[in-house]
């Protein structure tokens, strides 16, 4: 019963992480700081939502920073994750410009 | 005249109450991710849930009884306890989910932490089930819950390809991601027959006191209820897959799910959206606290009736208080909403076997259901649902592993 149990609770614990699909989370974050500064500079969102969406890019960007770093094993993969997150960094700084 | 009403009042009620934390959720995720491909989940979970419903409802309505109290009945306490546990485990998941849907709703509206909403969604959704009547629960919500129309309003103006998306009715094999593709599908299907969802549409048809002459009007909201409530979790579907997927974003925080309607719609789809949130959100933990409180009494054989008053039905009103209260912790503690969202729609489709199967023997019992047993189509259906459940069952946890976020 335990074991069966365990079974069932350990997957959802800990899901896997790939290199690809963590490049994908950096890439569909700097889609958003686009689209929520976008939103924010024809007043199409408020003020506390942007402030959210700020927060959590940038917690984002901290989090993919080290796993990327983990995960990206040749000079290629490294160089296409910086790349990612500095596309990151610049939708941030852009989303900050509307956050005031 | 009066039945007529009653089906009117039952498909808007069925319709505003069918968006809910989890179908708004695994909708905007599956469109951003998959775009129209995996409309056929939704298509096949809301027939599902239509069958069962029709299933448990006419059940009520022959036998005069809920279809956990018959189960227990039929299959003995010792059974009875593992359905017990196995709904109420993953029903509780969703309220906790449910509650931090309505919280987030409110963070995004006033920017005051969502871990701060907990508490007062939890005494207010209280005090609507200790005060309230079963129909000021069933219609009251789900009739403001129609705000949700506005994903079909925005869909239209979006004018998505709908050849497209007839294709994405007929499953068909993603050409990247498939862990994620399966378990999404498994997530929407989890999120439409949730279990929690018949047993309350079971006890409610006896809280409206249905009997035989009900039986169409049983059927009627079920289908069409069902038919246009599944509409609206396939125009969110859309919305996502006309704002998202062109962009490559995914939805993986509410923050970023609540720009699917700023897009199309300007500030007052953003503001719809909110309000959708937590309107759909508030009415499904008041659904699902009462669902939780009438598997527990009626599986233990006590009193129970949202139309008594408390002191009346004393165990049944201080089981839902528990639940309400012990639901409304993780979220004041900080739990990602999403993320319990996710997870708890996979558990939820882990435990359709268990109220699924018995349900073939009960349909079939001649003493419980007179001249209304099934027929050979709702037998088939039936078996083919416990199959889907078996593999859901089977699939839904190694999908976590590989598909989950």
């Amino acid at each position: 019963m335990l074991t069966a149990l365990a079974l069932f609770v350990l997957p959802v614990a800990c899901a896997r992480k790939d290199l690809k699909s963590e490049m994908g989370r950096v890439r569909s974050w700097t889609a958003t700081t686009k689209l929520a500064a976008e939103l924010r500079g024809v007043g199409s969102t408020n003020r506390a939502v942007t402030h959210q969406l700020l927060e959590r890019a940038r917690e984002t960007h901290a989090q993919q920073e080290r796993e990327l770093a983990r995960l990206a094993t040749t000079d290629s993969q490294r160089v296409a994750a910086r790349l990612l997150l500095d596309s990151l960094q610049r939708g941030i700084g852009r989303l900050q410009q509307v956050a005031p | 005249m009066k039945k007529w009403g009653e089906v009117a009042l039952g498909v808007v009620t069925s319709m505003g109450g069918f968006l809910e934390v989890g179908s708004i959720a695994t909708s905007i995720q599956a469109g951003a991710a998959f775009g129209f491909q995996l409309a056929w989940a939704l298509a096949l979970g809301t027939i599902s849930l239509a069958l069962l419903m029709e299933m448990t409802g006419r059940l009520a309505a022959v036998s005069g009884r809920s279809y956990v109290d018959l189960l227990r009945e039929h299959m003995g306490v010792r059974f009875f306890l593992i359905p017990l546990v196995a709904v109420l485990v993953p029903s509780f998941m969703v309220l906790v989910s449910e509650i931090g849907g309505v919280a987030i709703g409110l963070q995004m509206a006033t920017g005051i932490g969502f871990q701060w909403w907990a508490i007062p969604i939890a005494f207010f959704g209280w005090l609507l089930l200790w005060r309230g009547t079963f129909k000021m629960v069933e219609n009251g919500t789900a009739i403001l819950g129609l705000t949700s129309v506005v994903f079909l309003v925005a869909a239209l103006l979006l004018k998505p390809d709908w050849s497209a998306v007839g294709a994405g009715l007929i499953p068909s094999a993603p050409d990247h991601d498939k862990a994620s593709y399966w378990y999404i599908a498994v997530s929407i299907l989890g999120a439409s027959i949730s279990p929690y969802l018949f047993l309350f549409y079971s006890s409610g048809a006896l809280e409206d006191g249905w009997s035989v002459e009900y039986l169409n009007v049983n059927r009627l909201t079920a289908g069409l209820g069902n038919l246009f409530g599944g509409g609206l979790a396939l125009t969110v579907l859309l919305c996502s897959a006309m704002v998202f997927m062109p962009r490559s974003l995914e939805a993986d925080a509410y923050e970023q799910i609540s720009l699917v309607l700023a897009s199309p719609l300007g500030r007052g789809g953003f503001s719809l959206f909110l309000i959708t949130l937590c309107i759909t959100c508030f009415g499904a933990t008041v659904e699902i606290t009462l669902a939780g409180a009438y598997l527990v009494a009626q599986g233990l054989g006590w009193p129970w009736s949202e139309n008594m008053k408390p002191a009346r039905d004393a165990r049944f009103a201080a089981t839902y208080t528990v639940l309400i209260v012990l639901a409304a912790v993780p979220i004041a503690l900080g739990a990602d909403p999403l993320r319990l969202t996710n997870i708890s729609m996979v558990v939820s489709a882990a435990s359709l076997p268990v109220t699924v199967i018995p349900l073939i023997v009960l349909m079939n019992d001649r003493r419980v259901m007179t001249s209304h047993s099934n027929g050979w189509f709702s037998n088939i259906a039936l078996v083919l649902l416990a199959l889907m459940s078996l593999v859901l069952f089977l699939a839904a946890m190694p999908l976590r592993w590989f598909g989950g976020a």
